[in-house]
């Protein structure tokens, strides 16, 4: 780094917000992205790392930095928590990499409006702890909530498990301050064309989110939790499309496939029907995981049949005859909860639901943010796993499922729920896990996992992501998603970022 | 710039295109396949364009015929091309059984695509959830004569909305071509409320708490009458025990309905009048409503829509655009998001989009370099 450029961050950011410590520019050098965890895994942890990282205290000083890079033609990246798992944050030519974490206060609250002013640095769970402590809360509870940030929300699109009531992260916020990256601040929301929408998602290309204005709600008088057995996935999707289209808006909806159900309902001892074993696929794998080394050889060697296990994976709980378990949640008013609860119900005994009572909700309530912290066991046992979210309409929504399944399963073992419902469609999640024999192996057959999984997306018409974002795992993807739309993509960069100096190489923007 | 040179060269490609005045001639393109070259002709002669009647430009583009409507029954999603006015289309879809939900029959008249250049889209219903926006995608035109198909995904995590960004663009960055609306199940089962208060300002902060109460309804609005106000709600869609749950709950919180609310849905969906009177539109937190209204004292009429729980869109006659939106933006409000500004953007571009001009100038630039697309439209 130029000297005069130092001695400039030095003295607008001081010895506390400025670094080039070499422990500090490998621990920012990567995401939660399961690529990443493989080059680790492989003795390769900080393959991209920035030049220096800064935490600069607020928009001003923010903008200051960013002018500075400006003069110097020196890239920046934004970070908030780190738990991307698209390399959305990988600092592909160097430069600053600018932790957002020093902004992190709660301006303002007020409940009457049901809004309140926040800086984006703040932790998700520390925002919602603090919302209810105000007998409030935001509504938003994706399941990174306590390693992510309320600016890597708004940059990603992020959605919570209960976006089918309170919506994704981009309905939740009116207004944002945002540095762009010509270091100007500006206030958005309410424009037409819509500037804050084009903000939201745009993963840090086009200007950092330093404070927003988002709705708050009071806290549910009531939670219903609920678990109902459908015994396969379309008569579950006809469920839920029934339950929402009849104006039913579930906190929560979440569908397993017959995989993903057996797992979670019959996965371990003493479990019953009523009492899921376990959180999901990779909650499952971390038990299984075994402490000595004849069976944690044994459990290597059957992750090494993942490639070829993928199908049989997929048959085997069908003729178990293992169903689908359909996870309902009701919240708010005693009186709406009540009745959305008893309206949902019917509807779903007509088209053949068994209740299966509030064990399995509430099962799935207590464990809910579990999952996601098994992954690292899974990379231990030498294989490697990922998720994969994605979006469309009813009416593609089951050949999506079929196509993409299909698609991951020459290679993986595949897990899959549905969540993320809304009036005219639904996100599917899916989870899956594959091994090689050593790093480089292990890349290739990830890379082409995802190529094929990636092309069957589009094959069908769905959109690549529903809420984890684009990064640069997605980002050629993207272009082809977009077709002529990449040229508006590349307007606005243009118009916002005319250096290209925000981020490079996301979102499918030149490196 | 030669339109001559251009009206011969786009002779040779469509039929569909006549000389509508001295200097200006009208594109009527039967399909939307027989867009592109055209624009492109038009970029290589520097002609620029706007898309509908009464606006001057070389090359006006009429879309009225293109009318087609495809429904998705199983997704409760309605494609709809650009020509068809929102009454039309709300007629076609009555032999699905589906509807758009009830709208203001103001905005009945209102083309597809101008509905959503214009943002008035935003004034169909929300039946379930305030947030649940009506526009899930659409097809649009850009200046290098490609036609871009947004993915019709109920949600997305794919960059920035560039669906968002082109709708209330109002022609600047593209041309409408067609939309998917969100559409919902026709009913007979409905519960109406309505009550009396004494001046909009404690109505809008009483349909904030409906709202912030998990009380969405298709329509709640508020009209000012002679010596009071009538808030007035509507739900429709959903099984009638939840109706019924959420009438109930309203009532707890706002006391008993104390008007027939048929009088007032009905005014509220009679089309224009062929010559309506002037009205303003701004859009402006709950809480400021009784101040912004104490400073329009000559108006001749008044109502508001709820928009949000937050905010409110009101509606005046008898007040001057331009004197509104002043008093408005002193109070926290700003020029309507669901409605156009067309004239009042050219001059107040700069102020009614505040301190994001600049950014969206730019975007305009690089993707309109000569500005060919609806040249001055919201001052960019």
């Amino acid at each position: 780094m130029e000297e005069s450029l130092r001695s400039a961050l030095l003295q607008i950011l001081g010895e506390d917000g400025f670094s080039e410590d070499s422990e500090d520019k490998t621990s920012y050098a990567r995401d939660l992205w399961p690529r990443g965890l493989i080059l680790a895994r492989g003795g390769k942890p900080a393959e991209l790392p920035p030049d220096a990282v800064v935490w600069p205290k607020d928009a001003q000083t923010l903008s200051q930095v960013v002018r500075l890079c400006r003069q110097h033609q020196i890239p920046f990246v934004p970070f908030g928590a780190g738990s991307g798992v698209c390399g959305g944050t990988l600092a592909l030519r160097g430069g600053l990499c600018i932790d957002m974490k020093k902004m992190r206060r709660i301006l303002w609250c007020d409940p009457d409006k049901g809004l309140a002013r926040i800086e984006c640095g703040i932790n998700g769970e520390v925002l919602e702890e603090s919302l209810n402590n105000k007998g409030l809360t935001l509504g938003h509870f994706p399941s990174s909530i306590y390693c992510s940030t309320l600016g890597g929300f708004l940059a990603a699109r992020s959605a919570g498990q209960l976006s089918t009531k309170y919506g994704k992260i981009e309905d939740m916020v009116v207004s944002a301050e945002v540095v762009l990256p010509t270091g100007d601040i500006v206030e958005v929301g309410q424009e037409r064309p819509d500037l804050l929408q084009a903000l939201v998602g745009a993963e840090g290309t086009l200007g950092f989110f330093t404070q927003a204005t988002v709705r708050v709600h009071p806290l549910p008088e009531e939670v219903l939790l609920r678990g109902l057995k459908l015994p396969d996935v379309p008569s579950g999707l006809r469920v839920i499309r029934e339950l929402l289209h009849a104006g039913i808006r579930p906190a929560v909806v979440r569908l397993y496939d017959e995989l993903d159900t057996w797992i979670a309902l019959a996965g371990g001892k003493g479990h019953t029907e009523t009492t899921p074993a376990a959180s999901g696929p990779l909650d499952f794998l971390q038990k299984m995981l075994p402490k000595d080394r004849l069976t944690q050889a044994a459990m290597s060697f059957a992750l090494r049949l993942a490639p070829q296990a993928g199908a049989l994976a997929d048959v085997g709980p069908k003729l178990l005859g293992a169903g689908c378990l359909l996870i309902l949640a009701f919240e708010g008013k005693k009186r709406l909860a009540s009745a959305e609860e008893e309206a949902a119900l019917d509807i779903a005994s007509r088209l053949g639901a068994k209740d299966l009572g509030r064990a399995p909700g509430e099962a799935w309530l207590k464990k809910r943010y579990a999952v996601s912290y098994r992954l690292s066991k899974v990379f231990e046992a030498g294989a490697f796993a990922d998720t994969l979210e994605i979006a469309t309409t009813w009416e593609r929504l089951q050949a999506l499922y079929d196509t993409v399944r299909k698609a991951l399963q020459e290679e993986a073992v595949v897990m899959a729920h549905f969540s993320h419902a809304y009036h005219e469609g639904c996100s599917i999640y899916f989870t899956f896990s594959s091994h090689a024999a050593d790093t480089e192996r292990s890349l290739v057959r990830y890379d082409r996992i995802w190529k094929r999984a990636l092309d069957a997306v589009l094959a069908v018409g769905a959109a690549s992501s529903h809420h984890h974002g684009i990064g640069l795992l997605k980002a050629k993807h993207l272009r082809q998603e977009l077709g002529p739309g990449g040229a508006l993509l590349d307007a606005v960069k243009a118009g916002l970022d005319p250096d290209r100096l925000s981020n490079p190489g996301k979102l499918g923007f030149p490196v | 710039m030669s339109l001559e040179a251009f009206l011969t060269k786009a002779r040779a490609i469509t039929a569909s295109i006549t000389r509508t005045g001295d200097a200006q001639v009208t594109l009527s393109p039967w399909r939307a396949e027989e867009l592109p070259r055209l624009i492109e002709l038009a970029s290589q002669e520097a002609v620029p364009l706007v898309v509908g009647h009464g606006k001057a430009a070389p090359l006006r583009l009429d879309l009225a015929h293109l009318q087609e409507v495809t429904p998705d029954e199983a997704s409760f999603v309605v494609r709809a091309e650009a020509g068809i006015s929102l009454g039309k289309l709300e007629e076609k879809l009555r032999s699905f059984s589906l509807t758009l939900g009830p709208f203001p029959g103001e905005i009945s008249t209102h083309t597809v695509g101008g509905a959503i250049s214009g943002r008035s889209y935003r004034k169909l219903g929300r039946y379930f959830s305030f947030w649940e926006d009506p526009l899930l995608s659409i097809e649009a035109l850009l200046p290098d004569g490609r036609i871009y198909h947004a993915t019709p995904a109920p949600r997305r995590a794919t960059g920035p909305d560039l669906t968002r960004l082109l709708a209330g663009s109002e022609g600047a960055f593209g041309i409408i071509l067609a939309a998917r609306l969100r559409v919902y199940r026709r009913t007979r089962s409905a519960k109406e409320a309505a009550w009396r208060f004494a001046s909009l300002g404690d109505a809008s902060l009483a349909g904030r708490e409906l709202l912030r109460a998990g009380l969405s309804c298709a329509v709640l609005f508020a009209q000012e009458e002679k010596d009071s106000v009538a808030l007035v709600a509507r739900w429709e869609g959903a099984p009638s025990s939840l109706q019924e749950a959420r009438l109930r709950e309203a009532e707890d919180m706002l006391g008993p309905t104390s008007l027939d609310p048929s009088d007032f849905l009905k005014k509220r969906a009679q089309p224009a009048p062929s010559e309506p009177e002037a009205t303003a539109e701004v859009l402006l937190p709950c809480e400021r409503l009784g101040e912004v209204l104490s400073q329009c004292q000559e108006r001749t009429s008044a109502r508001f829509s709820m928009y949000t729980p937050e905010s409110v869109l009101l509606s005046l006659s008898g007040v001057l655009p331009a004197a509104l939106y002043r008093i408005a933006s002193e109070h926290g409000g700003v020029a309507s998001p669901a409605s156009a500004l067309y004239e009042e953007g050219k001059e107040f571009g700069a102020r009614l989009l505040g301190a994001a001009y600049p950014s969206l100038q730019a975007v305009k630039k690089a993707l309109d370099p000569l500005s060919l697309f609806a040249p001055g439209a919201l001052g960019l």
